[in-house]
C-alpha cells in the first residue's frame, strides 16, 4: 500500500530535489564531524560533489517526465531547463565561494547550507503547478537569501540590506499570499490547471475578484524579478549582500522567478492575456529606463552592477509578455547568457575591489589602468562588458536580439524601440568602465594594490568568458534548447 | 530570380580572406610578446597582404564566369537553423562585394606597412597592429556577409575597432569621450539597422539577401513606397547615417581624429565610414521600392556634402578639415544612392578610399615633418597639427607635397584625376533623375559643394606647404622628408589616385567604356527591374555641359584660395579673432553645443533628479549618514525604521500595487 501511494506520486521524478536536501543534511554533518578551521572547506567540496550528482541525476532523468505528487508539480522540458541552470549557478557561485568568506571573515559553513535551501525553494519554482506550491518555493528561497544578504554582520550596508530586503519582502508575501487566496475563492482550487478551466468556461464575465487575485500574484513575482515598481529593496540587498551572493542573487532566483512568472500566467491567466499585456508594457518600460537612469551615475561597479541587472530585468519582461513560443524560448536563451556574463563580471569585480572591509568599495577608479597590469583580465571585463551591451559577436547580442526580434514579431514594435534605445544608453556606464581600464594614468600606477585573483575566479571567469564567445558566434545550439523546453507550454 | 551557383564554382577558400587577419589578430595579439617590433609590424602586413591577394583571385576568377553567374553564395557552415530563421555563415561573392573587398584589403595593407614607419617606438605596438588586423577581419565580414546578421555583427566589430584605435592613446579623459562618443552616437544608428532588421524578418521571413530582395519585389513591387518598406528603407538609412557620419549623425567623426593618423586614414576615411554607403548599395531593392525613402537618401546625402564643406573652410586642424572633407564626400556617395545611381556611389566610394587615405597618410607625413623641428627647438606647446604654423613645406618634404597635391587635385575634380571621373558621374546622374520628375536641389548642393571643397583643399595645400615656415623659430633643420616606409604607401596611393578613375569613364566617350559601371549594374539591375526604374542618363550634350559647370566650379574655388593665400598672402586668423560668419564656420554651427544642451545635459538632469530622489535622499540620506551614527547594528536598524526609510519603500510599493490593479481595472 505503502508503495502504491509512493509510485502514485512518482517520487523518482523529483530525485535532483531530493539529492538538494540530502546534500544540505549530509553537509551540516560534515560540519560537525570535521575540526573547526577545516570544516568550511569540507563543506564545501561536499556541496559540489553533491551538485555534480544533482546535475547528474537531472540529465540521466531527463527522460522521466509527467506530474507528480498528485499535479502539485510537474517535470517536464521546462522543468529540465531551469534545474540545469539554476544547478549550475550554484555550483559555480560555491566554487569560487570558500577564499572569497574567508576573506570576508564569515567562514561559516552555513553559507553553503543556505545557497542550498535557496537553489531547492527555486527548484521547486521552476515546477510548480500549484500557487501553493510556487509560494513554498518563493518563501524557502527568500528566507535562506535574507540570511545570506545579512552575512556580513560587521558590515551597516549587509545588515541593512538583509532587514529591508526582509520586511519588504514579509510584505510581498502577503500581497502575494492575499492574491493566492483571493483565486481560490474564485476558482475553488489553487492548481494552475484548475484555475485555467474554470476561467476559460467564464468566457467574458471574468469577476473582478480574479482580476484582483491575478494582479497581486503579479506584484509577487514582480517583486522576486526586482521590477520597476516593486524593485526597492534590490539595490541596497544587492550591494549590501557578500558579492558572490549579490552575483547569485542577480541570476539564479531572478531566473526562478521568471521561470514561475511564465508558467503560471501563461498557464493559469493566458485567458486574459490582453489585458496583463498593458501592465506588463508599462513595467518593462519603467524597469529599462529606470535601471538605466540610475546605473548612469554611479561610481561603484557592484551598484552599477546591481541597477543593470534591474535593467536587464526589464528586457526580459519584453520577452515575458510577448505570450508566445518565440518569446518565451527568447527568455530562457536569455536568462543563460545574462548569467554566463553577469557572473563573469561580479567575478572580476571581486578579483579588483581593493578592500573588502570598506562599506562600499568597488570604485571605478580602481580600474584605472587595468589594461596594462592585468591584461588578460581587463579583455575578459571587456568581453563581458560588451556583451552586457548587446554588442556581437557576444552572447549578449543575440540574447538582446531574440527578445527584440520577438517583440517586434508579435507586434510590439513600439517595445522594441524603446528597448532598443535603452540598450544604448546603456552603453554608456559599461564602456565607462572599459575606458577607466585602458587609461593610461600614472597616478594609478603608483597606488596600485595587488589584486585578489584565485585560481577558482580565473577558472570560472575563463568559462563565462569561453561560453559567452562561443555562444555569440554559434547561438544555434542553446536556442534550440531553449524553443524545445518551452514546446510543452504553449 | 534566385542564384545559387554555390555548387558549381570553387570558392570555398575565400574563407582565407577572414581567416589571415584573424591568424594575424591571434598570433599578434596572445602569442608574439617577445617578437621584436619590426616582425609584429611586418607579421601583420603579411597577413593583410595575404588577404589581398585572395581578393584579387576572387576577383579574377569572378571576371572569368559570365555576367548572368556572377552571385556566388560560398556556405561554410550552418549558423542558425531554428525555426523559420535559416541562415549559414556565408559568404555573397559578387561585383560589388569583389570590389569592396579588393578596396578594404588593398587599402589595409598599404597603411599598415604605413604604420611600421608611424607606430615606430609606441610601447602598445603591438596591441596596434593586433586592432588593426581586427579591424580588417569585421570589415570583410560586413562586406562579405550574405545575410543581414552576419553584416551586422561586422558592422558592429569595427565599431568596436574603431572604438579602441581610437582611444589608442587613451592618456586623457578627452581622447577617451571621443571614442565612447563615436561609440555612443554609433548606436543610434545600430539601432535603425536593427529595427530594419526586425521589420525584414517579420514582413518577408527571412534575412538572407537571397532571399529578402526577390520576397521584397514581390510584396511591394506592385505598390511602390509601402509603408513597412518605407520604414526599412527609413530605418537603414539610419544605420547608414550613424555609420557613414551623415548629418545630423557626424559629429562623431572629426572627433574620431583623436586617434593615430593611419588610424584616419583607414577606418574613418577609407573603409569603415563607407560601410553605410556599402550597405545602402546593398539593399538597393528597398530603396527603388521606396521612393520617399530614396528622395530622403538624396535629400540627406546632398546636404551633408554641403554642409561639411563649408564648416571644412574654416578649420585650422589639418585632420579636422580632412575629417570635415570625408564627412562631405561621403555625402556625395550617399546622395548617389538617393538618385538611384548605386554604382556611381561604390565608384566614387573607391576613388575617395585612394585620395582620402592618401591625403590622411599625407597629413601624418606633415605631422611627422613637424615635429620634428618641434623636437630640434625643444618646442612642446606648438599644435603640429594647426595649419597656422606650418608654411613653406614644400622644400623640405617634396615626396610628400607632390603626392598630397596630387591627391587635391582628385577630390577637387580636376579632370584627369581619379576623383574626376566619380563626381562627375553622381553630378551627372543626380542632375538627370532631376529633369527626370524629381528634384534638382541635391544636384544644386552636389555642385556648391565641389567649388568649396576645391577651395577649402588649395587653401589647406597653400597654408602647409606654401608661404613662408611659420613654426617654431629656429626649427628649420629639424624639418625632414618621413623615412620610406611612410613616403612608399604615399606614392602607390598617388598612382591609383590617378589611375583608379579610369576603370569609369564618362559616358560621352564611349558608354562601353565604363567597365566598371558595366561590372556592377547586373547587381542593381533586379532593384531597377522590381521598381520599373530606369536609371536616369542625361544626353551626351547635357553630359558635356554638366562636365564644364563642374569643371568651372572646382576652378572658381581654385582661384578664390589662390587670390586668398597666394596673391594676398593672408594666413589664419587666431582662433580669438573669428568674427561674424566665418566664427559660426569655425564653431561647425554650434551642433556639438546644440546637441549637449539639448540631449546630454537634460539626459545627465534626469538622471541627476533619479539620483537626488532615489539615491542620495533615500540611501545616503537614510543609510550612509544615519548608520554613521549608531554604533550597534541593532541601533543602525530601529533608526533606519524610525527614519521611515522601510516604511518609505513599502508606501512606493503600495503605490506600485494600487497602480497595477487600476490599470488592470480600466
Amino acid at each position: 500500500m505503502f508503495d502504491s501511494l509512493i509510485a502514485d506520486m512518482h517520487v523518482s521524478r523529483l530525485i535532483p530535489e531530493i539529492f538538494v536536501i540530502g546534500l544540505a543534511l549530509v553537509a551540516i554533518l560534515v560540519d560537525v564531524v570535521l575540526p573547526r578551521g577545516r570544516s568550511t572547506r569540507g563543506v564545501q567540496i561536499t556541496v559540489l560533489i553533491g551538485l555534480f550528482a544533482v546535475i547528474a541525476a537531472t540529465v540521466l532523468g531527463k527522460e522521466n517526465t509527467g506530474e507528480a505528487f498528485g499535479g502539485m508539480v510537474v517535470v517536464d522540458g521546462f522543468t529540465f531547463f531551469f534545474r540545469l541552470l539554476l544547478a549550475i549557478i550554484t555550483f559555480l557561485v560555491v566554487l569560487v565561494s570558500e577564499h572569497y568568506i574567508e576573506r570576508l571573515n564569515i567562514r561559516i559553513a552555513e553559507y553553503y547550507l543556505l545557497l542550498l535551501f535557496s537553489l531547492f525553494g527555486m527548484l521547486l519554482m521552476a515546477m510548480a503547478q500549484d500557487l501553493l506550491i510556487v509560494f513554498l518555493g518563493i518563501e524557502t528561497m527568500s528566507v535562506s537569501l535574507y540570511a545570506l544578504v545579512g552575512l556580513s554582520r560587521q558590515k551597516h550596508t549587509s545588515n541593512e540590506g538583509a532587514i529591508k530586503y526582509f520586511l519588504l519582502g514579509a510584505f510581498t508575501t502577503a500581497i502575494f499570499v492575499y492574491g493566492i487566496a483571493l483565486m481560490f475563492g474564485v476558482v475553488g482550487s489553487t492548481n494552475i490547471n484548475d484555475i485555467v478551466t474554470f476561467l476559460s468556461g467564464l468566457g467574458d464575465s471574468m469577476p473582478l475578484l480574479a482580476w484582483a487575485g491575478a494582479g497581486l500574484i503579479l506584484i509577487g513575482f514582480g517583486f522576486k524579478a526586482a521590477l520597476v515598481p516593486f524593485h526597492w529593496w534590490s539595490p541596497d540587498a544587492y550591494e549590501g549582500a557578500p558579492t558572490t551572493i549579490t552575483a547569485f542573487m542577480s541570476t539564479a532566483p531572478k531566473a526562478a522567478a521568471f521561470a514561475a512568472f511564465l508558467r503560471v500566467f501563461y498557464i493559469a491567466f493566458g485567458e486574459m492575456w490582453g489585458e496583463w499585456t498593458v501592465v506588463l508594457w508599462w513595467i518593462a518600460v519603467l524597469t529599462m529606463t529606470f535601471g538605466n537612469l540610475l546605473a548612469l551615475r554611479q561610481d561603484s561597479v557592484k551598484r552599477m552592477l546591481a541597477f543593470s541587472s534591474i535593467t536587464h530585468a526589464g528586457y526580459l519582461v519584453i520577452a515575458l509578455l510577448t505570450f508566445d513560443r518565440i518569446g518565451a524560448a527568447a527568455m530562457l536563451f536569455y536568462l543563460v547568457v545574462y548569467a554566463l556574463m553577469n557572473l563573469g563580471a561580479f567575478l572580476i569585480a571581486i578579483a579588483v575591489n581593493r578592500d573588502e572591509s570598506e562599506e562600499k568599495g568597488y570604485w571605478f577608479d580602481d580600474y584605472k589602468g587595468l589594461v596594462f597590469r592585468k591584461p588578460a583580465l581587463a579583455l575578459a571585463m571587456l568581453v563581458f562588458m560588451l556583451a552586457l551591451a548587446g554588442i556581437p559577436p557576444t552572447a549578449g547580442f543575440f540574447g538582446k536580439y531574440y527578445i527584440f526580434a520577438s517583440a517586434v514579431n508579435a507586434g510590439f514594435v513600439g517595445l522594441a524601440v524603446i528597448g532598443v534605445l535603452n540598450s544604448a544608453v546603456s552603453v554608456y556606464y559599461y564602456l565607462r568602465l572599459v575606458v577607466y581600464m585602458f587609461l593610461r594614468d600614472r597616478e594609478a600606477r603608483e597606488r596600485e594594490g595587488p589584486l585578489w585573483i584565485t585560481d577558482e575566479i580565473t577558472n570560472v571567469v575563463f568559462l563565462c568568458l569561453v561560453l559567452v564567445l562561443l555562444v555569440g558566434l554559434f547561438p544555434d545550439a542553446l536556442l534550440t534548447f531553449a524553443t524545445n523546453s518551452v514546446k510543452m507550454l504553449l | 530570380m534566385e542564384h545559387d551557383v554555390g555548387h558549381s564554382v570553387e570558392m570555398g577558400y575565400s574563407i582565407w580572406l577572414v581567416l589571415f587577419p584573424l591568424i594575424g589578430l591571434i598570433v599578434n595579439g596572445l602569442l608574439a610578446r617577445r617578437w621584436p617590433e619590426k616582425l609584429v609590424g611586418w607579421f601583420g602586413s603579411l597577413m593583410i597582404v595575404g588577404s589581398f591577394a585572395i581578393a584579387v583571385a576572387l576577383f579574377l576568377q569572378l571576371s572569368g564566369l559570365d555576367p548572368h553567374d556572377r552571385v556566388v553564395h560560398v556556405s561554410f557552415f550552418n549558423w542558425l537553423h531554428v525555426g523559420s530563421l535559416q541562415l549559414d555563415f556565408a559568404f555573397l561573392i559578387d561585383p560589388l562585394s569583389s570590389v569592396m573587398m579588393l578596396v578594404v584589403t588593398g587599402i589595409s595593407a598599404i597603411i599598415h606597412i604605413y604604420s611600421i614607419g608611424y607606430m615606430h617606438g609606441d610601447p602598445r605596438f603591438r596591441a596596434f597592429f593586433s586592432y588593426l588586423n581586427l579591424f580588417v577581419f569585421f570589415m570583410l565580414l560586413l562586406v562579405l556577409g550574405n545575410n543581414y546578421p552576419i553584416m551586422f555583427i561586422g558592422w558592429e566589430g569595427v565599431g568596436l575597432a574603431s572604438y579602441l584605435l581610437i582611444g589608442f592613446w587613451w592618456e586623457d579623459m578627452a581622447k577617451a569621450t571621443a571614442g565612447m562618443k563615436a561609440f555612443i552616437v554609433n548606436r543610434i544608428g545600430d539601432f535603425g539597422m536593427l529595427i530594419a532588421m526586425f521589420l525584414m524578418f517579420k514582413y518577408l521571413g527571412s534575412l538572407n539577401f537571397a532571399d529578402v530582395f526577390p520576397r521584397a519585389a514581390g510584396v511591394w513591387g506592385h505598390s511602390p513606397d509601402a509603408g513597412p518598406v518605407i520604414a526599412i528603407g527609413l530605418m537603414l538609412l539610419l544605420g547608414a547615417v550613424g555609420k557613414s557620419a551623415q548629418f545630423p549623425l557626424y559629429v562623431w567623426l572629426p572627433d574620431a581624429m583623436a586617434g593615430p593618423t593611419p588610424v584616419s586614414a583607414l577606418i574613418h576615411a577609407a573603409t569603415m565610414v563607407t560601410a553605410g554607403v556599402y550597405m545602402i548599395a546593398r539593399s538597393a531593392m528597398f530603396f527603388t521600392l521606396a521612393p520617399t525613402a530614396m528622395l530622403i537618401v538624396a535629400l540627406v546625402g546632398g546636404f551633408t556634402a554641403l554642409y561639411a564643406a563649408t564648416i571644412g573652410i574654416k578649420q585650422f586642424d589639418i585632420k579636422k578639415v580632412l575629417a570635415y572633407s570625408t564627412v562631405s564626400q561621403l555625402g556625395y556617395m550617399v546622395m548617389a544612392c538617393g538618385v538611384a545611381a548605386f554604382g556611381s556611389g561604390i565608384f566614387h566610394l573607391m576613388t575617395h578610399a585612394f585620395f582620402k587615405a592618401l591625403l590622411f597618410l599625407g597629413s601624418g607625413a606633415v605631422i611627422h615633418t613637424m615635429h620634428g623641428a618641434m623636437h630640434h627647438v625643444n618646442d612642446h606647446t606648438t599644435d603640429p597639427q594647426d595649419i597656422r604654423n606650418m608654411g613653406g613645406l614644400r622644400k623640405y618634404a617634396p615626396v610628400t607635397f607632390w603626392t598630397f597635391l596630387i591627391a587635391t587635385l582628385a577630390i577637387s575634380g580636376i579632370p584627369g584625376f581619379s576623383g574626376f571621373f566619380s563626381k562627375d558621374e553622381i553630378l551627372a546622374f543626380s542632375f538627370a533623375h532631376g529633369m527626370q520628375g524629381g528634384t534638382l536641389i541635391p544636384w544644386i548642393f552636389g555642385l556648391v559643394a565641389a567649388a568649396i571643397t576645391a577651395f577649402y583643399m588649395f587653401r589647406l595645400v597653400y597654408l602647409t606647404f606654401y608661404g613662408e615656415y611659420k613654426g617654431p623659430e629656429g626649427g628649420e633643420p629639424g624639418l625632414k622628408e618621413s623615412p620610406p616606409v611612410m613616403t612608399v604607401p604615399l606614392i602607390v596611393l598617388a598612382v591609383l589616385s590617378v589611375v583608379g578613375g579610369y576603370v569609369g569613364l564618362p559616358a560621352v566617350l564611349g558608354e562601353r567604356l565604363n567597365v566598371f559601371k558595366q561590372w556592377l549594374d547586373p547587381v542593381f539591375h533586379p532593384a531597377y527591374e522590381a521598381a520599373r526604374i530606369h536609371p536616369a542618363h542625361p544626353t551626351i550634350s547635357q553630359e558635356w555641359a554638366l562636365i564644364g559647370l563642374s569643371v568651372i566650379a572646382a576652378l572658381i574655388g581654385i582661384v578664390i584660395a589662390w587670390n586668398l593665400y597666394i596673391r594676398r598672402g593672408k594666413v589664419g586668423l587666431p582662433d580669438s579673432a573669428q568674427r561674424g560668419f566665418g566664427r559660426v564656420l569655425w564653431a561647425k554651427y554650434y551642433v556639438d553645443e546644440f546637441y549637449h544642451a539639448v540631449f546630454v545635459r537634460p539626459l545627465i538632469g534626469l538622471c541627476r533628479i533619479a539620483w537626488r530622489f532615489f539615491d542620495e535622499k533615500i540611501v545616503d540620506g537614510g543609510l550612509v549618514h544615519g548608520s554613521a551614527k549608531t554604533v550597534r547594528w541593532g541601533g543602525g536598524v530601529l533608526r533606519q525604521l524610525q527614519n521611515g526609510i522601510v516604511g518609505s519603500y513599502a508606501v512606493m510599493l503600495v503605490i506600485g500595487v494600487i497602480l497595477v490593479l487600476l490599470i488592470v481595472y480600466f
